[in-house]
C-alpha cells in the first residue's frame, strides 16, 4: 500500500508541475527550459530554512513560492521582451546557471551532496507521518494550485493568454501590455513550481540537484505535450502515463536489461512519434484543418 | 476641424535605404484621410511608425496635442489609436465572438484581478460580451459568433479584424489596405461601415489604399507618398489632375488588364 | 608561460566549440530550427569513429572520413524523415523543439543501449607531445589548429563563391525571396544540415582519440554551444565561431587563477552577463525573432 501511495505522491507532484508549465507553454507560447531551476529553488529555500535556520514548515513553504515567483518575476523582467528563439536558450542558460550555483555554493546548499533532515509538516504535535497523512497533505496543495490555475485560466484571460500566444503584434495593437502579462504569468508559474518544489523538500526529506536537471526539465516539457497542452485533464494524463509506464518495466524487467536506457529510448521516440502524429496529445484539442 | 494626429517631418531608413524622408501631415477629427502611392513608397512604414512598432529616426508625432513617439505600442492603442493590418491576422482557434472580445478591455484582463475574480470582474465580462456581439451585429457578423476565425472565408475576417479594433471604441484607427481580397458586394459594405463609423462613432480614420474608386469615393483629403516623400495633398477633386494620381489611376488598369 | 599554456588549451577547445557552434549556426540561421539534436549527430559520428577506428581496425583517415560522411547522412535524415512533416504541416514551434529533444534523448539512450554506458578509449596511452620551449602542445592541439585553418576558409569560400553557398545564404537572409526566387528549398535544407552535420562529424574526430567516446558527450557539448552561439551571436556565422573560441579560452584561462572547480561558474557566469546586459552576443547579431 505504501509504495501505491508512493507513486500517487509522485504523479501529484507531477500534475503540479505539469500546470503551471503548461500555463506557460500551453496558454501563453512562453517556451521556458527552466521550469525545474523554479522548482529546485522552491525546494532548496524550503530545505535551507527548515534544516539550518529552524524555521516552522509553514512560512518555510511559503518563502518558497515567493521565492519561486520573485526569481521568474526577475528573469522574466530580463528576457521576456528578447524573441521568441532568444528566450529559449536564455532559459536553458539560466536552468544551467541555478544548477551550477546550487553545486558550488556549498555554504549554503551543502553542494552536490544536498540537504537531508527536512522535517515533515506538522499539525500543532502531529507530524504528518503516514503514508496516508502525506498524501493527503500533498493533494491537498496540489488541489490548490489546480484550483487557482482555473480560476487564472478561465475567460477572459483565456482568450488574452491565446491572443498573446498567436499574435503578439496584434495584441499590442489592441492595447494588450504583453510583456508585463508575460512577467505575470511567468512569475505565476514560478511561484507554482516553487511551492512544488516545498512539497519534494517535505516528502523526501532530502534534496539535491539530481531533481532538478535538464532531464526533468525535458520529462516536464514531455508531460505537458503527451497530455495535451491548455487542459487540465492533459495535465494529469501526461504524469500518469509517463510515471506508470516505466512501473510496467517492474513486472517485465529482466535483471540483464538496461531499463532505464530502453525507457530512454522508447521515450525519446515517443516524442518524435507524438509530434509528428498527434501533436496535442492525448487529451488536448486537435486543431481545426 | 481640429487636428487629432499630426505627423511632423518623420524619416526612417533601413541600412542605406531611405524608406521615409521628412514626411509630414495632419489627419483632422471626424474624417477619412487616404494615404496612397506606389507600392514601396513607405505608407506602411508610416504606420508603423505612429503605432510605435518602429522608432522615428527623426521628427515627431502628436496626437491629441501630446507626442507620442516615446511610446510603446500598446500605450499607443490605449490612447485610442487603433490598427489593422494588411492581413486580417485573425486568431483562427478562437471563436468570433472570442476574437471580438480581445479588443474589449476589462478588469478580468488584469492578471491580478483575473485571481481575485468577483462580481464585478463578471459583470465586467458580461458587458464586454455584449458590446462585442452588439459590434458584430454591426458589421454583418452577428450569424457567425459562434464559429471559428478561420472557418470564415477572407472577406469575413477582414470584417471580423476591423470588428476588433473598433470595439474597443478608438478615436482613430489605422487601416493598412483594408480593401485587399473583398468581392464587389464586400466591398460596398466596407465603405459604408467606413463612413458609418466615422459618422456614428465618431471615430477618424487614416487609410491606407490602392483601390482607388474606393480612395476617391471615402476620402476627405488625400495625401500621396512617392519614394518615401509627400509629394501632392488635397481633398479628391483638387488632386484628381495630379501626375502621381494619374499614375496611380493607370497603374491600377494596367494591373487590372494584365489579370 | 602558464598563461600561455592554458591559452594554447584553450583556443584548442575554442577551435571544437567553434566548428560545433558554426555548424548549429549555420542550421539554425538557413532554416530557423533549433536543432538540439545536434548533440545527438555529434555523438553518432564518435561511435562510427569507435567502430570504424577501434572494432574494424581501419586506417584512422578512413574513420574520419566515415564519421564525416555518416554524420552528414544522419543530419539529412533527421531534416527529411523529422523536420521536413513537421515543417510542412505547420508544426509550432514548440513541436519541432520537442521533437529535436525526442531524438537527442532517444539517440543518446540508444549509444547507452549498443555500446554501454562506459566511455569507450579510442587509443591506448597519452597522445604525442611536442615540447616548444616550456610549452607542451599535444598532436591534437596540432590537428585541431590545422583543421580549424583549413575548414573556416574553405567554408567562408564555399558559402560565398559557390552557387550553393550563395543560395543558402539567400536563404537565411530572407526565406521567403528565396522561395520566390525558385531556390528548391527542399533541396538546400537537406544540404545545409548535411554541411552542418559533416561540421561535427570532424568536431567530435578531434575530441574522440583525446578522450573516448561516451553516451551523454553530445548533450554536454550542446550545453557549451549553447552558450557559446549567445555569446556570439548567431546570425553571421562566423561570430559563433568566435563565439565559441572565447567560451573555451575563457574555460582554460580561468584555471589560471581559480581552481578547476569554478571552471563552470565562469562559463556560466559569461553566460549570464551576456544575458543580462548584451543578448545581442559580443558581435551584435541577434537570433532572430520569431513571434511578432
Amino acid at each position: 500500500m505504501d509504495y501505491a501511495y508512493h507513486l500517487l505522491v509522485v504523479i501529484l507532484l507531477y500534475v503540479a508541475l505539469t500546470i503551471s508549465l503548461d500555463l506557460l507553454i500551453g496558454h501563453t507560447g512562453i517556451l521556458s527550459f527552466g521550469h525545474a531551476a523554479f522548482y529546485g529553488i522552491g525546494a532548496y529555500t524550503t530545505a535551507i530554512l527548515t534544516v539550518s535556520a529552524g524555521w516552522h514548515w509553514l512560512p518555510a513553504m511559503i518563502a518558497a513560492t515567493l521565492m519561486g515567483a520573485l526569481v521568474a518575476a526577475l528573469i522574466g523582467i530580463l528576457t521576456l521582451r528578447l524573441g521568441g528563439d532568444y528566450f529559449i536558450l536564455a532559459l536553458f542558460g539560466f536552468q544551467l546557471i541555478v544548477i551550477t550555483v546550487i553545486l558550488n555554493w556549498e555554504s549554503l546548499t551543502n553542494g552536490p551532496f544536498g540537504i537531508r533532515g527536512i522535517p515533515r509538516p506538522s499539525i500543532g504535535p502531529y507530524e504528518v507521518q503516514s503514508g496516508l497523512g502525506v498524501l493527503l497533505f500533498i493533494a491537498a496543495v496540489t488541489a490548490l494550485i489546480v484550483l487557482v490555475h482555473w480560476r487564472f485560466v478561465s475567460a477572459p484571460m483565456k482568450s488574452k493568454l491565446h491572443a498573446i500566444r498567436h499574435d503578439e503584434t496584434v495584441a499590442m495593437a489592441l492595447g494588450i501590455d504583453v510583456v508585463r502579462t508575460k512577467v505575470v504569468v511567468f512569475a505565476l508559474a514560478g511561484g507554482f513550481a516553487g511551492l512544488t518544489g516545498s512539497l519534494v523538500a517535505f516528502y523526501l526529506r532530502f534534496i539535491d540537484v539530481n531533481s532538478f536537471t535538464l532531464s526533468t526539465m525535458i520529462l516536464l516539457w514531455a508531460m505537458v505535450f503527451i497530455g495535451g497542452t491548455r487542459s487540465i485533464l492533459g495535465a494529469i494524463v501526461g504524469p500518469v502515463i509517463l510515471v506508470l509506464f516505466p512501473e510496467i518495466f517492474r513486472f517485465v524487467g529482466e535483471q540483464r536489461w538496461d531499463v532505464p536506457n530502453i525507457q530512454q529510448a522508447l521515450y525519446g521516440l515517443l516524442l518524435v512519434l507524438l509530434m509528428l502524429f498527434r501533436p496535442e496529445g492525448v487529451a488536448g484539442k486537435r486543431r481545426h484543418a | 476641424m481640429q487636428t487629432l494626429l499630426k505627423v511632423d517631418g518623420i524619416s526612417k531608413s533601413f541600412g542605406g535605404l531611405r524608406a521615409v524622408n521628412d514626411v509630414s501631415f495632419e489627419v483632422e477629427e471626424h474624417r477619412i484621410t487616404s494615404l496612397i502611392g506606389p507600392n514601396g513608397a513607405g505608407k506602411t512604414t508610416v504606420f508603423n511608425m505612429i503605432s510605435a512598432f518602429l522608432p522615428a529616426d527623426a521628427g515627431a508625432i502628436v496626437f491629441q496635442g501630446e507626442p507620442i513617439h516615446a511610446l510603446k505600442p500598446f500605450e499607443i492603442a490605449r490612447r485610442g489609436i487603433g490598427r489593422t493590418f494588411q492581413d486580417p491576422r485573425v486568431y483562427p482557434e478562437m471563436t468570433v465572438l472570442e476574437n471580438v472580445m480581445v479588443g474589449v478591455r476589462q478588469r478580468g484582463g488584469d492578471p491580478l484581478w483575473a485571481l481575485l475574480r468577483g462580481k464585478r470582474v463578471n459583470a465586467e465580462w458580461r458587458a464586454a460580451r455584449t458590446r462585442a456581439e452588439q459590434m458584430l451585429a454591426s458589421v454583418g457578423l452577428a450569424e457567425r459568433a459562434a464559429d471559428y476565425a478561420q472557418d470564415l472565408s477572407f472577406g469575413e475576417q477582414r470584417f471580423l479584424s476591423l470588428a476588433r479594433t473598433l470595439v474597443g471604441g478608438p478615436r482613430i484607427v489605422l487601416m493598412d489596405e483594408p480593401t485587399v481580397g473583398l468581392d464587389k458586394a464586400a466591398l460596398g459594405k466596407l465603405m459604408e461601415l467606413m463612413t458609418r463609423t466615422v459618422s456614428e462613432r465618431r471615430t477618424t480614420i487614416l487609410l491606407i489604399e490602392h483601390n482607388m474608386s474606393v480612395v476617391m469615393s471615402v476620402s476627405d483629403k488625400i495625401f500621396i507618398l512617392v519614394q518615401g516623400e509627400v509629394v501632392a495633398a488635397g481633398a479628391p477633386q483638387e488632386i484628381r489632375q495630379h501626375p502621381s494620381m494619374v499614375e496611380a489611376y493607370l497603374g491600377q488598369s494596367h494591373a487590372a488588364a494584365g489579370r | 608561460m602558464l598563461f600561455v599554456q592554458l591559452l594554447i588549451n584553450g583556443l584548442a577547445a575554442g577551435a571544437l566549440y567553434a566548428l560545433m557552434a558554426v555548424g548549429f549556426a549555420m542550421i539554425y540561421n538557413g532554416t530557423r530550427i533549433l536543432h538540439l539534436a545536434h548533440g545527438a549527430v555529434f555523438t553518432f559520428g564518435g561511435y562510427v569513429l569507435y567502430v570504424l577506428a577501434v572494432k574494424l581496425g581501419l586506417h584512422v583517415a578512413l574513420a574520419v572520413l566515415g564519421a564525416v560522411i555518416l554524420t552528414a547522412v544522419l543530419g539529412a535524415l533527421m531534416e527529411i524523415l523529422v523536420y521536413r512533416p513537421l515543417r510542412k504541416r505547420e508544426g509550432s514551434l514548440e513541436a519541432l523543439i520537442i521533437a529535436s529533444l525526442g531524438l537527442l534523448t532517444f539517440f543518446q539512450a540508444l549509444f547507452a543501449l549498443t555500446f554501454g554506458t562506459d566511455t569507450r578509449n579510442m587509443r591506448e596511452g597519452p597522445l604525442p607531445t611536442y615540447e616548444v620551449g616550456e610549452l607542451i602542445v599535444t598532436a591534437l592541439h596540432v590537428l585541431v589548429g590545422i583543421v580549424a585553418l583549413v575548414i573556416f576558409p574553405l567554408l567562408q569560400l564555399f558559402l560565398t563563391r559557390t552557387r550553393y553557398g550563395r543560395a543558402i545564404r539567400a536563404l537565411a537572409d530572407n526565406p521567403r525571396l528565396a522561395v520566390v526566387l525558385g531556390i528548391d528549398t527542399d533541396r538546400l535544407y537537406v544540404l545545409i544540415f548535411a554541411l552542418g552535420s559533416g561540421l561535427s562529424g570532424i568536431a567530435v574526430s578531434l575530441i574522440a582519440f583525446d578522450q573516448g567516446v561516451r553516451p551523454e558527450m553530445g548533450f554536454s557539448i550542446m550545453l557549451f554551444i549553447l552558450v557559446a552561439v549567445i555569446v556570439g551571436g548567431v546570425g553571421y556565422l562566423p561570430s559563433a565561431a568566435a563565439g565559441g573560441l572565447v567560451l573555451g579560452v575563457l574555460q582554460h584561462l580561468s584555471l589560471w587563477q581559480l581552481s578547476s572547480r569554478w571552471q563552470d561558474v565562469v562559463v556560466f557566469g559569461a553566460l549570464v552577463i551576456f544575458l543580462v546586459f548584451r543578448p545581442q552576443g559580443i558581435f551584435g547579431h541577434m537570433l532572430s525573432v520569431r513571434r511578432a
